[in-house]
């Protein structure tokens, strides 16, 4: 055994530490910066670094943030991403994501998901010709199954962002900046998710922004519903600490127990919102938010968060959150009881909280909803490359009907309403990092929460995650 | 300046309950609820039919389900109250027999709703209660239903009317909805006229029961009690008993003739031909058809000097649900001077004209005229 580790400390730790060695001083303290976030792939955002505009990640976890479809440039700088390939400055650049891996069920009872033998390349490419243009091409290329023969299920789903942005005109002495871009939106999240939350969309944004403030319009040609529209506008103050916004939400809602009417007229679901983020300390964040249905009968919603997370350390990082959200019955967009559908199904759909938005909207108009959500996730180096993580997510949810007389109803994911349940979600394993300072790694881990997709990613499913106990290998490399 | 409709103080209220509301969720201390059972469903019954009969014993309507067939049927009541007064509309309150015993139920169907949901259409397993009015005759409270197949005690005076428009059930809602997208629960909503009941109306269509969308009701025409035989299972047009019942599949002959009477009447008899003296033949009970599971046509003729007594007897035979007819044509001829004693021609049963000219080829297609023995 003790071979064993001297061979392994010999052909991988020492050429790395020989390579560490060559580099010079002051370059060595940039990767270092850069390799202790790497590290940890999720990187410490400086407020010197330049800021990603429109960027709905979840800053408050340790689920990966993949990379958004514009500012290339922009996040390649950031020091958390330095050792990714790309130039930094210049007129094009690219960086990408790369997967291999395959989910097996543990027990026969449970169904393969879609993603049992899978390959994943999220590239992006960024070309900025001049100052205030950026064309940014994101090829997503993956093939879901191995089984369906060769290159049988490869595809190639393209997302294009086109972003303009100018320094319109000084006001007060600071300029009032314009990013307009689409029609790739990316991740969206919506103020502190209580409407929208790490949904797939494209459409149009404008933002504006000037010294703290920022007006920022959305509008995504389908949210949670094949038929619906989403429209938003937001006015945030405080470097987004305080957000007011308003919604527009289009659908066609049909007849109870009726299909939808061809050349039906438009209806729409207006809200209110008001968000708050307040960073307590640098670790520790609550958020909150409150929406108020303002049409037909008004309805409210109402979202807190609250995040302890510890990212920045070398050795480990910790992320303990919980979240409560309350829907009254009646205050999503749609009259009807309509099952939503999730319209893009990627294994980066696992990097996203079960707990959203889309799990609540399908039974909103019968009925009373309510969560209690506590996310943990953490990991830590054990010598030898070998990372131990696990991300687990307990949902507490309850439904109570607000019609006389009462009916039941399940969701795709079997949970009856009214009622209550209990949901734990985990991924727990070791990685491994051939290069320790690098983010190359291979991966173990079992998992309750795989994503569930039809045969193409682009089919519309009405449950993201399919259920079963799965054990996972991976092979991931970050470009 | 019209005042927004957002702004108004009577339309916070609402809101500032909600946000009461959700503190009280913070702390876990909300209900939401027990899950809900299905609820009663109501049926209203119009009773038709001997509204006027006095009944030797009390008079109860019950809600019952079906167990067994043939000899092994049995009644499953999940209602049973007495009738006090006997009025031409009753509502009764339906309720399912527990879900372990609902496997065992022998009216039991597939219920198709179409509901819009993308999907194909919805077969649902339903179950179908049947309502009756009998005659408490051993005044137990209890139903013992004096049967075909069945012999009980109590007589059956009516039984709903299933044939076109069944009540049903869904034999297991919560299993139907679970299968379901939430837009079918709002259709199954509809079909159960907004409420959470497994009970709803049936009709059939092209042979598929279907949801009729009308509120549940039904009719129970009572008969005469001391020949209320009534065949209470096997009667639903449904996929077990559409295709068979109706058919008939045997038919014999049997014939007596008088001994007095000259000639070789038996020669052109298809079946069985006995003579015999008049007085030793055995007539058989000339009754009304009131028994749904028994059919008898009875005839007579006169020709000449000779009288004909004929009687088709049609006997409703079933292996489980699959049902056909057994048919006897039976047929006496005696002299008309020196008829076998309780001869029913010319006094119960009336004559019916004789078109031709052969005692022996009789038509059968004379409506007979049955009165009711005293």
């Amino acid at each position: 055994m003790e071979r064993v580790f001297n061979n392994f400390s010999e052909n991988f730790t020492k050429p790395v530490c020989d390579a560490w060695r060559r580099i010079n001083g002051s370059a060595r303290r940039v990767a270092l910066v850069g390799l202790v976030a790497t590290s940890t792939r999720a990187g410490i955002v400086h407020a010197a670094e330049p800021e990603v505009v429109a960027d709905g990640r979840d800053d408050w976890t340790l689920l990966y943030r993949h990379p958004v479809n514009h500012q290339l440039f922009e996040q390649l700088s950031a020091s958390g991403n330095s050792y990714r390939l790309g130039p930094r400055r210049g007129v094009i650049t690219a960086l990408s994501d790369v997967s291999v891996g395959t989910q097996q069920v543990l027990d026969a009872s449970s169904e393969q998901s879609r993603y049992h033998g899978w390959f994943l390349a999220n590239t992006f490419l960024g070309v900025r010709p001049l100052a205030g243009l950026d064309v940014n091409l994101n090829l997503l290329m993956l093939n879901p199954s191995a089984s369906d023969g060769y290159r049988a299920s490869g595809f190639v789903h393209p997302g294009l962002n086109l972003h303009l942005y100018r320094d319109l005109f000084n006001l007060d002495r600071h300029p009032v900046r314009l990013d307009i871009m689409g029609s790739d939106l990316g991740w969206v999240t919506a103020g502190n998710g209580l409407l929208l939350e790490s949904a797939p969309l494209e459409g149009v944004r404008g933002i504006a922004r000037w010294k703290d403030w920022e007006l920022d319009y959305l509008f995504a040609g389908r949210g949670y519903w094949s038929d619906d529209d989403y429209e938003a506008l937001s006015l945030s103050a405080l470097k987004r600490k305080v957000q007011l916004g308003l919604v527009n939400w289009q659908k066609y809602d049909p007849p109870a127990g009726a299909p939808p009417v061809p050349g039906a007229t438009q209806q729409h679901a207006y809200y209110a919102t008001l968000g708050t983020r307040w960073p307590i300390v640098p670790w520790l964040r609550l958020a909150t938010e409150f929406g108020y249905r303002v049409d037909k009968q008004p309805r409210v919603g109402v979202l807190g968060r609250v995040d302890v997370l510890l990212r920045d350390r070398a050795d480990y990082a910790i992320h303990l959150g919980y979240q409560f959200r309350f829907y009254q019955a009646g205050f999503g967009p749609r009259d009807r009881m309509l099952t939503p559908t999730w319209a893009f199904n990627s294994p980066m759909q696992q990097d996203a909280y079960v707990t959203n938005p889309f799990e609540y909207f399908g039974l909103s108009p019968a009925y009373d909803q309510w969560s209690h959500t506590v996310m943990a996730e953490g990991r830590g180096r054990v010598g030898f490359g070998v990372e131990v993580f696990a991300n687990t997510e307990l949902w507490v949810r309850f439904a109570r009907s607000s019609t006389v007389p009462k009916f039941a109803v399940y969701t795709s994911e079997g949970f009856r309403a009214p009622g209550q349940a209990t949901n734990v979600y985990y991924q727990a394993g070791l990685r491994y990092y051939p290069w320790s300072l690098l983010p190359h790694r291979l991966s173990v881990s079992l998992t309750n929460k795989q994503v569930q997709a039809a045969e193409r990613p682009t089919d519309p499913v009405q449950r993201r995650f399919a259920p079963g106990n799965f054990y996972l290998l991976a092979l991931e490399a970050y470009l | 300046m019209k005042t927004r409709q957002w702004l108004t103080s009577a339309q916070f209220v609402e809101p500032l309950t909600s946000c009461l509301l959700a503190s009280c969720l913070l702390t876990f201390g909300c209900d939401a609820g027990a899950p809900n059972e299905p609820e009663p469903g109501v049926a209203t019954v119009y009773v038709t039919g001997a509204r006027d009969a006095v009944p030797l014993h009390p008079l109860r309507l019950a809600v019952a389900w079906q167990r067994g067939n043939l000899a092994d049927e049995r009644w499953l009541t999940t209602y049973d109250t007495r009738l006090r007064l006997l009025q031409d509309r009753l509502r009764v309150p339906l309720t399912l027999p527990p879900l372990s015993m609902r496997p065992t139920l022998t009216d039991a169907s597939t219920a198709y709703l179409e509901c819009h949901t993308g999907a194909q259409t919805i077969e649902a397993p339903v179950v179908s209660p049947r309502i009756l009015i009998y005659e408490d005759v051993d005044e137990s409270g209890d139903l013992n239903p004096d049967l075909p197949y069945a012999p009980g005690i109590d007589r059956v005076w009516g039984i709903s009317e299933r044939a076109v428009f069944p009540i049903v059930a869904f034999s297991d809602l919560d299993q139907v909805l679970s299968s379901l997208p939430m837009e079918g629960a709002e259709c199954l909503r509809s079909v159960t006229n907004g409420s959470y009941s497994s009970f709803f109306q049936g009709r059939y269509y092209s042979g598929q029961l279907m949801p009729s969308g009308s509120p549940i009701s039904t009719y129970i025409h009572l008969s005469a009690t001391q020949y209320a035989r009534v065949l209470m299972g096997c009667a639903l047009t449904n996929e077990r008993g559409l295709a068979t019942v109706d058919q008939v599949r045997d038919e014999s002959e049997q014939r007596w003739v008088d001994d007095a009477i000259a000639g070789d009447p038996c020669a052109e008899s298809a079946g069985t031909c006995t003579r015999g003296q008049a007085a030793s033949f055995v007539l058989p009970d000339i009754v009304a058809n009131l028994d749904p599971g028994s059919h008898q046509n009875t005839e007579c003729y006169v020709f000449g000097n000779l009288d004909a007594l004929l009687v088709a007897e049609y006997r409703l035979v079933c292996e489980g649900c699959l049902c056909h007819w057994n048919g006897v044509h039976k047929t006496w001829i005696v002299d008309s001077s020196r008829p076998p004693k309780a001869w029913p021609c010319g006094s119960r049963v009336k004559y019916c004209a004789t078109p031709t000219d052969s005692l022996w080829k009789v038509p059968n297609t004379c409506s007979p005229v049955v009165e009711r023995p005293e």
